[in-house]
């Protein structure tokens, strides 16, 4: 599993961080991932801060 | 400070130690609970005759602060919370629980219908209002924005303990009236 944040969409919130810190990183007010491709413990982590981000920020392949 | 920032018109909000999320996120819908709580829990205080109940509901009012600061903040900023919901404010709830379930008849905590004095009422609203407030934070857990989980343990508490406070209060005026 691959993630991407949309930078430019990105607002900095931190729910992603919140979520799964193993995988997203706020920093500059923009989160990153800093675990790509994403450890298989963490996958599910990160579809619920997909799911979570309130700007759709947040993209997974599979 | 003014109250009116209009940084909120647009349906957004800040969190504690920053950070912007919507205003029907999760985390807020908990904080408005809580907020909703602490307002009813103050009309119980503001009817209530008893100065023991009185002090009991101020500190529980004094706590609720405490759990929506646990709620609405980020997993960073969680370091900085100088006060948490721990295991000695837990057992201050349950000392309260064992006191006043030990006065109690095993008749007097079952199904039971609200309205025994205006008191009672109001904290059967009261206990309404914290277990949607438990609800909000269930939901918060199962999507993995809780960091404490103590938080979800003393909501169940307080409204256990609430609960048995509208016991409590029916008996000290009228007597309970059994549900169906």
């Amino acid at each position: 599993m691959k993630v991407i944040v949309d930078a430019d969409t990105c607002t900095g919130c931190g729910t992603c961080e919140d979520i799964c810190p193993e995988v997203f990183e706020v920093k500059d007010d923009v989160a990153v991932v800093k675990a790509n491709p994403v450890p298989a413990q963490h996958e599910q982590a990160c579809r619920d801060a997909r799911e979570a981000c309130p700007v759709d920020a947040i993209s997974i392949e599979e | 400070m003014g109250i009116t920032t209009k940084r909120g018109d647009g349906g957004w909000t800040d969190r504690l130690f920053g950070g912007r999320v919507r205003k029907d996120d999760p985390r807020i819908e908990a904080c408005g609970a809580l907020d909703e709580l602490n307002a009813f829990l103050g009309l119980a205080r503001a009817s209530a005759r008893g100065r023991t109940l009185k002090r009991l509901l101020l500190q529980i009012q004094r706590d609720l602060f405490i759990v929506g600061s646990e709620v609405v903040v980020s997993r960073r900023g969680a370091a900085k919370l100088e006060y948490r919901v721990d295991h000695e404010r837990l057992r201050r709830i349950e000392e309260h629980l064992s006191a006043i379930e030990s006065r109690l008849r095993q008749t007097e905590c079952c199904f039971i219908i609200p309205g025994g004095s205006p008191t009672s009422a109001l904290l059967d609203v009261c206990r309404c209002v914290a277990r949607r407030a438990e609800r909000r934070v269930a939901t918060m857990h199962r999507r993995r924005m809780l960091f404490n989980p103590l938080v979800l343990a003393y909501l169940n508490r307080l409204s256990d303990l609430l609960f048995l406070l509208a016991r409590s209060e029916e008996k000290r005026h009228m007597g309970f009236v059994a549900g169906p």
